[in-house]
């Protein structure tokens, strides 16, 4: 049932019951006229059922590609190269052939994208977009049955009179309205993984509390796990149990939710909250300025990736790369790939305090 | 009709805009009226930023276009330094407009992809101040290039689509500060840009605006980047004001309208703990300017509405210093 790659068999150290997912020095590349664009590189992480991880980092840093991914869709391009390894459910999942990647779409691993509309046909409605879904997985239900769990569906996920929004053309209905519509065409098949990447990113505030919370509702009760990728910190915040720095490909950090939001250790981390004006800081304060722009994919350099636009950068951060490790002995689960790991809270703690003095 | 009060005004005097029952319409396809903006009223002094937050179709973009008089608004006055725009001749009201200067959110989209970035920031000069010369048109374009973080030299010579979304944003500033305007309307110019640019972005704005005393009219629908930059906040609701504060006031402990708290709670609090709300209720969304509600128009989501909210529209009333909400029910609020 695998295909042309190896069945890589279960490591005896999974524990089936917790790990659903399993990612092991993942790198994905495209080959361009430009060069090699090095999208993800040598990414690992494990992801156990029920769980949220949250995946932040700025636009450009590989986010969507790692999501598309551990979703199998990545090698669907000619000019794609993906290493390393993808263990979803004990299955290697790292090249899925068609048939694969056909009976675990949907069913077991499911996605919603930023804009739901570029996902729905436009001259098909509402309702057969999400009966399709649950036919292709279950043929022997009628059509009838099918419309009365497809309208479940749409009430589950919140949508006011479902019975006349089946009915309805994608076009008809709000951003949030579809943006829920693609949440329910991804929960039709019960799956254990969603990947939800920048699902609020073009909704009003209003809305995407409404979409957050229904995610979270809805992963707290079917016991499913959600990667929850955004550009925006503040999406992820309360919202996952690990979070994920991207940087240009490389994980910069990770760390349990509630250590991550109080410290961080890589300076880039510490840059994205410093730099985000939040309502929760005082008016006016000052914000702090990443200076210069992300590198480019296909720029090779030695050494740490952040190195150009850090701070702290000294020579051995431009000859070697830093590993993604602990940083404290008491925190063994907070890791970040840095030689010159700063204290995010000890630094925020001190400009704070300059700052009140100030007229 | 009333409008939705006028006791936040400052003195006419004080103001550099001052803006009285605005109101714009549109014709819709079906032919009937969208009522965009229907009667508001704001001020902005010399050196003042004003913040103006509301969901996407509230009618920010509108306000913003109106003051301008692009196009002319259905009714009201914009007085821009005493002066009614309402009232000038085409040809005054063209020599006005150049003290107002507006971005728009999408950088690339409002440069001319045929203009270099030289001549992108000074066309404005070459085409109203005539009398400038060469030479001091360039070092001036050098100059402020240079103070929205460009380096002229690398930049000079390139088109907008060699540059990144934050470089054309930071060159329609430039260009914009070329015509040394009074007034400048930022229309959700930060909404794009990634974290770190947007902060470079605002720090570079609010330098701006001291050194040059300016006035700052910033859309947002961010109140996290609205809290950072202005001084007052405007918050507007299906064409309408529904509350204006000092910034001070923009929290989440202080008593607000009911759509302001709305807007106060779906904001995320940036922190590690989770949050499970539990299955949300059903779904409301703004309703259409076709056909408003009358009396409050929140009243269709409004958890304190009662039978006086359908008949009466609200005012209005400064609730606390510096705080004006409009709301029937907002006394009877306690937190
Ligand atoms: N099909 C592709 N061919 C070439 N480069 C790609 C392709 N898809 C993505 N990239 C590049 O990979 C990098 C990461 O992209 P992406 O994952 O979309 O970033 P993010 O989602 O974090 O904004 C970018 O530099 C992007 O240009
Ligand atoms: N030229 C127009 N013709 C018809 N309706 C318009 C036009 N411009 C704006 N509108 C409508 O006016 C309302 C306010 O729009 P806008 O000012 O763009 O809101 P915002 O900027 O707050 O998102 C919306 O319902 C919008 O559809
Ligand atoms: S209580 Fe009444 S007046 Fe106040 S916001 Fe609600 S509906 Fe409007
Ligand atoms: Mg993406
Ligand atoms: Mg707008």
């Amino acid at each position: 049932m695998i295909g042309t790659n190896t069945l890589h068999a279960v490591p005896a150290d999974i524990e089936p019951s917790k790990t659903l997912l399993r990612v092991r020095d993942l790198s994905a590349s495209f080959s361009t006229p430009s060069g090699e664009v090095v999208s993800v590189e040598r990414v690992s992480f494990d992801l156990h059922r029920g769980k949220t991880l949250g995946i932040v980092g700025e636009s450009g840093s590989g986010k969507s590609v790692l999501g598309r991914t551990i979703m199998g869709l990545t090698g669907l391009s000619g000019n794609a190269t993906v290493s390393g390894q993808i263990l979803f459910d004990g299955v290697d999942f790292t090249n899925p052939d068609k048939k694969l990647r056909s009976e675990f779409l949907g069913s077991k691993i499911a996605m919603i994208f930023q804009d739901p509309l570029s996902s729905l046909n436009p001259v098909k409605l509402v309702g057969t977009h999400v009966t399709e879904t649950l036919r292709q997985h279950d043929r022997s239900l009628s059509r009838r049955d099918a419309k009365e769990q497809a309208i479940g569906l749409l009430d589950k996920v919140r949508i006011p009179d479902p019975q006349r929004r089946f009915g309805q053309y994608p076009h008809e209905l709000s951003g949030g309205m579809r943006q829920r519509v693609g949440i329910a065409i991804a929960l039709a098949c019960s799956p254990q993984l969603l990947v939800a990447d920048e699902p609020t990113t073009a909704l009003d505030v209003t809305v995407q509390k409404h979409v957050l919370d229904l995610l979270g509702a809805i992963c707290e009760e079917q016991g499913m796990a959600m990667i929850l990728v955004s550009h925006d910190l503040g999406v992820v915040a309360g919202r996952s149990d690990e979070v994920m720095v991207m940087y240009a490909g490389r994980i910069q950090e990770k760390a349990p939710a509630s250590e991550f939001f109080v410290r961080q250790y890589h300076p880039y981390a510490y840059g994205l909250l410093a730099s985000k004006p939040m309502l929760d800081s005082p008016a006016h304060a000052e914000l702090l300025s990443i200076t210069g722009r992300p590198p480019d994919p296909t720029d090779r350099f030695p050494g740490c990736r952040f190195a150009p636009r850090c701070q702290n950068a000294r020579a051995i951060c431009r000859e070697q790369e830093p590993l993604l490790e602990p940083v404290s002995d008491a925190a063994p689960e907070h890791k970040a790939a840095c030689f010159f790991p700063i204290d995010g809270l000890a630094v925020r703690t001190t400009v704070d305090n300059s700052q009140e003095g100030a007229p | 009709m009333a409008g939705t009060g006028k006791a936040h005004l400052k003195e006419k005097t004080d103001a550099r805009l001052r803006v009285e029952d605005l109101v714009v319409e549109f014709q819709a396809k079906s032919g009937q009226r969208v009522h965009a903006v229907s009667g508001i009223s704001f001020d902005i002094l010399p050196g003042e930023t004003v913040g103006i937050v509301g969901e996407s179709g509230c009618g920010k973009s509108t306000v913003a276009r109106a003051v301008m008089h692009l196009p002319q608004p259905t009714s009201g006055s914009v007085v821009l330094d005493n002066i009614d725009l309402t009232e000038l001749s085409a040809e005054k009201l063209r020599e006005s407009r150049v003290r107002m200067q507006l971005i728009f959110q999408d950088p690339i989209a409002s440069l001319n992809p045929r203009r270099r970035v030289k001549d992108l920031v000074a066309e404005g000069v070459s085409i109203w101040n005539r009398g400038d010369d060469k030479a001091r048109t360039e070092s001036r374009v050098r100059e402020l290039l240079e103070s929205v973080g460009l380096d002229p030299d690398t930049i000079w010579n390139r088109y907008p689509y060699e540059l990144s979304g934050g470089q054309c944003q930071r060159v329609s500033i430039a260009r914009a500060l070329m015509m040394r305007p009074e007034l400048l309307i930022c229309d959700e110019i930060l909404s794009s840009l990634d974290v770190s640019v947007q902060s470079q972005m605002l720090n570079l704005l609010k330098r701006t605006k001291r050194e040059l005393g300016l006035s700052l009219m910033f859309i947002s629908h961010d109140l996290g980047v609205v809290k950072n930059i202005s001084d007052r906040i405007i918050v507007m609701y299906l064409g309408k004001v529904a509350e204006v504060m000092d910034v001070e006031a923009l929290d989440r402990e202080t008593i607000h309208h009911p759509y302001t708290d709305l807007l106060l709670e779906s904001v995320p609090k940036v922190t590690g703990e989770r949050v499970f709300p539990g299955l949300p209720g059903e779904v409301q969304e703004l309703p259409s300017p076709l056909n408003p509600p009358s009396g409050c128009r929140f009243r269709t989501r409004c958890p304190l509405a009662t039978a006086l909210c359908v008949e009466e529209e609200p005012q209005l009333e400064e609730k606390a210093r510096g705080q004006f909400i409009a709301c029937h029910n907002v006394a009877s609020l306690s937190k």
